[in-house]
């Protein structure tokens, strides 16, 4: 018997991450897709499908579809590995030639889209009770186990095929942690952040060229912000022409990324949109759809272009030499050689003075436009805080970084919103000027902007509490013990 | 779960080899087979290899212990059998003393429902309480019928049982050791059966294969798979599959992972 075993997950790892592995199985008669446990139990009934898993919500309505899809939200299954399995069948007998122990011998060889080379497992040998002879099955896996010493597989396959085709469970994550020593000179602190954001921003390349799922180009455009945020907002450490420079060249990725991403966001808040409609206008954004998909594969084509262009090639080796040489060319920057956790610290310490200013401003009467004005600094906040994490004691920034984060999911929210709005007031202008029974449509369109805006007001209304639980005497405190000094504690 | 019968008032129609074959050919499709064998001569049970002995079988049938505790695993993936005893000639006793005796046999299988995917059960010839356990739980009777007269008149004599007791359980009729160098053979096969009986296209040849399971023990569908008897019973059970309806394994049935 001749099987082919792939495990797939999510880009990020999210099954891994809850405890679980995917398994598809397939045989000359199908495919079957098992979802198991760490100590390879299965978790829920199996499933059969005709083609390689892909969407989850594309699988058989299923306890396996729900659960997987919950976990995974917007993303997309990839293989992890492949594992082709050949099965000899093999069996013991008794006095009257009776098998009492099934035994199948498995060939195990290890293949996948980023191996080149096929690696061969360890075979193994299964022992299977035959039902009422379970003693004749003990006393031969005791004398394996004892006498010759053979040792004992684990039930599941999967951290043996994962490690032969070169690959570690977490082994991508969109979250940034960089450990980082007290006492690094500043130049080299950053250069590790930098180096590590890159890495991120490679990573997701191909995924966002191909459109596997919408999360490759979103974490893609979160390292360029985040890179573009470093590059600034660590002032006087890099040589000031590599800063010039660079902020130019990742505004430009920025650029060419934005207008995916937002088409994105509009298709994965669709459901959304047509679940806040009343069920008889929800069929109505159907002409708002199509048009979105393809703006959407318009949009897509020109970012693979820009992706594979020269000038993003050039930006990354370029990038590299900077981050990879031994010193980054040019005149060092003024505090280049000072040790990072006082340039960082002084820096956060100034950036959260500045949100706490202005955030009091808004607090007491401010507009929509410094509303955008504080998330903007927010941001910068939180990033500074996010790349510098490593030299802080853990617990004491998870306070924080809980309260900025929910302040900035307000002043998210509150921007998110309007924009949403006003780009579908675009939409319906293009829709009305295009189609020819456009009415419904438009109508539809009216109401949705009705109702993010109601929602915007609503988070314009929530502001004042959400400030008011950041800007609390307990959360100042942290602030001044962890940044003001400039010298980080240990822990 | 489905429950397959294989029935017959006469003995010595094939329907143990129709029993195994049978239960074999569904084991390596895949689906979790259980035979039971109920006759007290363990012809199935002899043909798998197992010793003819069920410990506590009275107890068993009493319901007072676990059906799965006795089932033995056969030579082949997906394949279980549940034992011949001895004491089964008294089955009809022990059946009599219970509740209701003519759904005692249903109510121990049951429990099974959750590990197999079809049972075969493997009755004894002649009509008594057991055979009319074995009507109700079945989901349908498969009857394998010699083309003779003889033959024929047990078919009606089973229908007029299950007229009598209101038992509209589907039967399935094939014709079993069929010679085609025998006229009236031929003849029974061509003219119409009883209406209220379904005959199947397939026919099972009188063949020496089958008889050769008795020395082999195992299902001429293993050891001869390319006969014309086991070409025979995979037809038949490629019918019956598709008449009893819902048996359908997973794709990756026996994997190792």
């Amino acid at each position: 018997m001749h099987l082919s075993l792939a495990f797939f997950d999510s880009f990020d790892w999210r099954l891994h991450a809850a405890g679980l592995r995917l398994l598809q199985v397939a045989t000359p008669q199908g495919k079957v897709l098992r979802l198991k446990n760490a100590a390879g139990a299965e978790t829920v009934d199996a499933v059969e499908i005709s083609a390689d898993p892909g969407w989850p919500a594309d699988l058989p309505d299923s306890d396996l579809r729900r659960k997987v899809a919950d976990l995974l939200e917007m993303r997309v299954l990839l293989p992890v590995a492949r594992v082709d399995c050949e099965v000899t069948g093999l069996g013991v007998l008794n006095e009257d030639a009776k098998t009492v122990v099934r035994l199948q011998m498995l060939r195990l060889n290890c293949d996948s889209p980023e191996v080149r080379e096929p690696r061969t497992l360890w075979p193994r040998l299964r022992l299977v009770a035959v039902k009422g002879y379970e003693d004749d099955l003990a006393a031969l896996a005791a004398r394996l186990a004892d006498e010759w010493e053979w040792p004992r597989a684990p039930d599941c396959l999967f951290d043996e095929a994962v490690a032969a085709v070169g690959r570690e469970p977490g082994d991508y994550s969109s979250k940034l942690e960089v450990p980082l020593k007290p006492g690094t000179m500043a130049v080299d602190a950053l250069r590790k952040v930098m180096r590590n954001l890159l890495d991120t921003l490679e990573r997701n390349i191909a995924g966002a060229r191909a459109d596997l799922d919408s999360e490759f180009l979103h974490d893609l455009r979160v390292a360029t912000r985040r890179t573009r945020s470093a590059l600034t907002q660590v002032k006087h450490v890099l040589p000031d022409d590599v800063v010039s420079d660079f902020r130019q060249r990742f505004a430009w990725l920025g650029q060419v990324t934005g207008p995916t991403r937002d088409l994105d966001v509009f298709l994965l808040e669709l459901p959304r949109y047509r679940a806040s409609l009343p069920v008889a206008m929800a069929n109505d954004l159907d002409i708002l759809a199509v048009h979105l998909r393809a703006a959407q594969r318009v949009a897509q084509q020109k970012l693979k272009r820009e992706l594979g262009s020269v000038q993003m090639r050039t930006l990354l080796d370029d990038w590299h030499a900077v981050l990879d040489a031994d010193e980054p060319p040019g005149e060092p920057g003024w505090f280049a050689d000072l040790p990072v956790e006082r340039v960082a610290g002084r820096r956060i310490w100034r950036m959260y003075r500045k949100v706490l200013k202005d955030g009091r401003a808004v607090f007491s009467g401010g507009h929509a436009e410094d509303m955008h004005a504080l998330r903007k600094d927010c941001k910068k906040l939180r990033y500074l805080i996010e790349f510098f994490r490593g030299l802080y004691p853990q617990p004491a920034l998870k306070g924080i970084i809980r309260a900025l984060k929910d302040l900035l999911d307000n002043l998210g929210e509150f921007q998110d919103l309007e924009v949403q709005a006003d780009t579908l007031r675009g939409f319906a202008r293009e829709i009305a000027d295009q189609e020819s029974d456009s009415l419904s449509t438009v109508l539809a369109i009216g109401a949705l902007v009705a109702d993010l805006l109601r929602r915007q007001q609503a988070a314009h209304e929530r502001f004042a509490g959400c400030f008011s639980a950041f800007d609390t005497p307990d959360n100042r405190a942290q602030y001044k013990a962890l940044f003001k000094s400039g010298d980080p504690q240990q822990g | 779960m489905k429950i397959l019968g294989v029935y017959n008032i006469k003995g010595g129609v094939g329907k143990t080899a129709t029993a195994v074959n049978i239960a074999h050919l569904a084991a390596s499709s895949g689906l979790r087979t259980l035979i039971w064998d109920l006759d007290p001569q363990a012809a199935a049970t002899f043909y798998l290899r197992v010793k003819p002995k069920v410990k506590g079988s009275m107890k068993m049938l009493r319901g007072k212990r676990d059906l799965d505790e006795v089932i033995k695993g056969s030579d082949y993936a997906n394949l279980d059998l549940l034992p011949a005893d001895f004491s089964y000639r008294n089955m009809d006793l022990l059946l009599g003393d219970s509740k209701k005796p003519a759904l005692q046999l249903l109510k121990l299988l049951r429990p099974l429902a959750q590990h197999y995917d079809l049972v075969v059960l493997d009755c004894p010839p002649s009509i008594s309480l057991v055979s009319e356990n074995i009507f109700r739980a079945a989901d349908a009777l498969l009857l394998p019928t010699i083309p003779t007269t003889l033959s024929l008149r047990t078919m009606e004599q089973l229908l007029d049982f299950m007229q009598g007791h209101g038992l509209n359980t589907p039967v399935y009729a094939f014709y079993s050791m069929v010679d085609r160098r025998k006229r009236m053979h031929l003849d029974i096969i061509s003219s119409p059966a009883d209406p209220r009986c379904t005959v199947l296209e397939t026919t099972i040849p009188y063949a020496t294969e089958v008889e050769r399971m008795g020395l082999e023990r195992r299902p001429v569908t293993d050891y001869a798979p390319r006969s014309t008897a086991a070409r025979a019973y995979q037809a038949l059970w490629d019918e019956v599959k598709a008449r009893v309806g819902g048996l359908r394994p997973l794709s990756d049935f026996n994997s190792p992972f």
